[in-house]
């Protein structure tokens, strides 16, 4: 049941009709969200359901028990760890493992698995929460079904964004009432997040892969198109998920992380992962980054820790030498800017006071975007052997020929992409586009009209990040 | 104010350079040319739903041989008629028989079918090649995408186009009489939206590139008028089509790298079967002009004919009312619905 569906539509009515006739219980409202989940979750696949109540019931246990407990609490921690992360690892990374011991000369057949779909998501949701309540930045949780809700929340269970029990635990112990003012804010994220789902990512998605299939013998130019575009296509499709999450949980009253903030628009690789997935870059941070030593480490010592965290990120995303590469290259790219002291925390919007970028700012701009796209050769690649082809004919493949019309037929929808983003830098959503209300409801007129006229027709593609 | 202005631009900008306003989707699986629903055929459709493969229908005892038989008349009838269509263009028409099921891969319908096609093709009059049986020499895994899908490979094209080279060497003197004026003539010969050129996968992670020219033939090039060259057209199913392949790597264009002096025409269109080709050429691709017409037929054409196959496939959507055979068989195979 994928959100640009009617069935999702349908699902998504009745559970909040449900939701908003009991408004008067939080805890029949959790229920409720338990319930709906769980049919959510099942639609997918029958068994996903156990590992998703499995990984609940342990950290439900694991928090009461260290948040009851004064002694032993990090054997007790670590061992709720190895438990909640023990699908994951086992259901993902088993395959990678035989792969390595076979490099050796071994002989192993691949174990066949169904990996539940969004288990990376809510395995770091379920370690966040035990590790903020070893921690004492929350109390543990002594209701089920809260914290059941609040993990298996089927808006953000897929694909994101990670929630952090810190902040958004308490979202479901309070009471909450229907608001009418979350209305536009709810649909302008639901509009904007199906035209970068809908007509942006699916457009182009098929290009991209035509691209990586005829990497041998299209030349340079469309194959750099062909990478450029999936920059695009994996923004957009993850970001379209991340938005529309946002918005049907704020129909919920219920509010979610703002995992992307105009990613393309960054200045340094840096500044790129704290606009890119941010609930992730957030996750590692409080959970890897500074119990590494962070910013106490110095310069030279902190070259290690990038490096590890970006491995793991990698790893987090895929269990294939592809993914390590990727994660290693991008962690590279961290420790250069970090030598040259070019990393600035300062994410405020590029160019305060100007229509158009400096020349500064955008050769900036574009030197992160390359630098990140051409590292997501390695993502998109099925193996390291496809990834050095493509990029081999894209250094070398010069050979004159008009790329395939597709390959740029869609690339307007980017532009537009990237043009509201732009002009949209100092507000906080892209469609928000005045204090005007009827500009604003034009502005959504418009995009709906655009997803209705311009969405990709009879192939309702996957969202890319649901394999993660 | 100036951005605000720039936001109407950027609206400007959108709707302006879509003006195509055509989604270019998967139009192959189902190029309907009539969109005039017949009510009939929709009740047909909800009633009897499931459409059993041709080896499912003659390995269902003597129900299902009735049922086949009553096929084979109806692919009799319908190559009677593009005979008779072919005849009143003046254009030569040739049936070969093609399929990769060969060799280990050969089905009962092959093996049933081979011969049906040969005898019957005779009996009208008609040439016959069985291009299958040279293929027997290759592994299906050699001339397919198997195990990903049954078409044909890079590979396979290539073995193809070799098998049509000397037919279509055979009859490069052959020529049409029939002409069509400027009005007379329709701007759209073939059943696939004219000048596309975009990449489609068919839901099986094999992107390939679909180019279609003015005339909506699967082809690089469009055909103009008055003709100078030879027109060879070939009709036929998803075998000619192509899917998953490039136009650059289909066999027909491959044809037309070595029959500089002809003009080859790729009018396959997915799930089609002979009469679909006879309202094909009836309707719009006699305005080709062409002057040989070569039907690449498929022994599953014959199955085709099952009224539950011909009402959802079929190109003029028409209601194909059941047998009392074909019901019976129909509740055999999928019980009482």
């Amino acid at each position: 049941m994928q959100f640009n569906t009617w069935e999702f539509f349908w699902f998504c009515s009745t559970v909040l009709l449900l939701y908003w006739c009991c408004y008067k219980s939080v805890r029949l409202q959790n229920i409720l969200i338990l319930i709906a989940s769980f049919y959510f979750y099942s639609q997918l696949h029958y068994s996903f359901v156990f590992y998703l109540a499995g990984l609940i019931l342990v950290a439900f246990v694991s928090g009461l028990w260290i948040g009851k407990i004064n002694s032993f609490k990090k054997p007790v921690l670590i061992l709720s760890i190895v438990l909640l992360s023990s699908c994951l690892v086992i259901l993902k990374y088993t395959n990678f493992g035989i792969d390595i011991v076979n490099g050796m000369g071994a002989r192993f057949d691949n174990l066949k698995f169904l990996v539940p779909v969004g288990l990376s998501f809510y395995t770091f949701s379920t370690i966040g929460y035990v590790t903020d309540v070893y921690r004492k930045k929350i109390e543990p949780e002594k209701d089920l079904v809260c914290l059941g809700a609040y993990i298996s929340f089927f808006p953000q269970l897929l694909a994101g964004p990670i929630p952090a029990a810190t902040k958004h635990l308490r979202q479901f112990k309070q009471q909450r009432v229907f608001d009418p003012s979350n209305i536009e804010p709810a649909v302008q994220k639901i509009i904007w997040g199906l035209f970068k789902k809908m007509v942006v990512a699916d457009n182009i998605s098929i290009s991209v892969d035509y691209c990586f299939a005829r990497a041998d013998s299209l030349n340079s130019f469309s194959l750099y198109l062909g990478i450029v575009l999936f920059s695009f296509q994996i923004y957009a499709d993850f970001s379209a998920y991340s938005d529309i999450a946002r918005g049907v949980a704020k129909f919920f009253s219920i509010d979610l992380f703002q995992n992307f903030k105009s990613p393309f628009l960054s200045r340094n690789p840096a500044e790129f992962w704290r606009r890119w997935h941010t609930s992730l870059t957030r996750w590692l941070t409080d959970y890897l980054y500074k119990p590494l030593g962070g910013c106490s480490l110095g310069k030279i010592g902190l070259i290690p820790v990038i490096l590890f965290i970006f491995l793991f990120s990698g790893l987090w995303h895929g269990s294939s030498i592809n993914f390590v590469l990727w994660g290693l290259l991008n962690g590279l790219y961290y420790v250069i800017y970090l030598l040259r002291n070019q990393i600035k925390h300062d994410d405020l919007a590029p160019d305060k006071d100007r229509w158009l970028p400096s020349l500064s700012t955008l050769g900036k701009i574009l030197l992160t975007f390359h630098l990140i796209t051409f590292s997501r050769i390695l993502f998109k690649a099925e193996n390291l052997g496809k990834a050095k082809e493509y990029w081999n004919s894209l250094i070398s493949n010069h050979s004159f020929s008009w790329p395939p019309t597709f390959l740029y037929a869609h690339i307007h929808w980017c532009l537009l992409l990237l043009l509201m983003e732009w002009m949209q830098r100092f507000r906080q959503h892209p469609l928000d586009i005045s204090n005007n209300k009827w500009i604003r409801y034009t502005m959504y007129g418009a995009f709906a009209l655009i997803v209705i006229l311009y969405h990709k027709k009879l192939s309702l593609q996957e969202y890319y990040y649901f394999r993660f | 104010m100036l951005k605000k202005q720039l936001f109407v631009f950027a609206i400007l900008f959108v709707l302006f350079s879509c003006k195509d306003g055509k989604n270019k989707g998967e139009v192959i699986t189902d190029p309907v040319v009539s969109e005039t629903k017949d009510e009939q055929r929709e009740q047909y459709l909800s009633q009897y739903p499931q459409v059993p493969e041709t080896p499912a229908i003659l390995n269902a005892g003597d129900t299902g041989i009735a049922v086949y038989n009553t096929c084979v008349e109806r692919y009799e009838q319908s190559l009677a008629d593009l005979k008779k269509v072919s005849d009143e263009l003046g254009a030569k028409l040739i049936v070969t028989i093609l399929s990769p099921e060969v060799g280990d891969a050969i089905t009962i319908s092959g093996r049933k079918g081979i011969p049906l096609i040969q005898s019957i093709s005779k009996k009208i009059g008609l040439d016959v090649y069985d291009c299958m049986n040279p293929l027997t020499a290759f592994a299906v895994q050699k001339i397919t995408q198997m195990p990903l899908d049954g078409h044909w490979s890079v590979n396979g094209s290539k073995i193809v186009a070799d098998l049509y080279q000397p037919i279509i060497t055979k009859y490069s003197s052959h020529r049409s009489t029939k002409t069509f004026t400027e009005t007379e003539r329709s701007s759209v010969f073939g059943d696939l939206d004219p000048n596309q050129d975009v990449a489609l996968d068919g839901g099986k992670n094999l992107p390939y590139q679909l180019i279609t020219n003015k005339q909506g033939f699967r082809m690089n090039t469009d055909l103009s008028f008055p003709k100078s060259k030879q027109r060879i057209l070939l009709l036929g199913d998803s075998q000619l089509y192509s899917p998953f392949l490039d136009n650059s790597q289909i066999f027909t264009t491959l044809l037309q790298q070595r029959f500089p002096d002809a003009e080859i025409i790729n009018a396959g269109v997915i799930g089609y079967t002979i009469d679909d080709q006879v309202s094909l050429v009836s309707e719009r691709a006699k305005y080709a002009e062409p002057d040989i017409i070569i039907l690449v037929t498929n022994p599953n054409d014959i199955g085709d004919f099952y009224f539950t196959q011909r009402n959802k496939m079929s190109r003029v959507k028409k209601a194909y009312s059941p047998t009392a055979t074909e019901l019976t068989l129909y509740q055999q195979l999928f019980g009482s619905k």
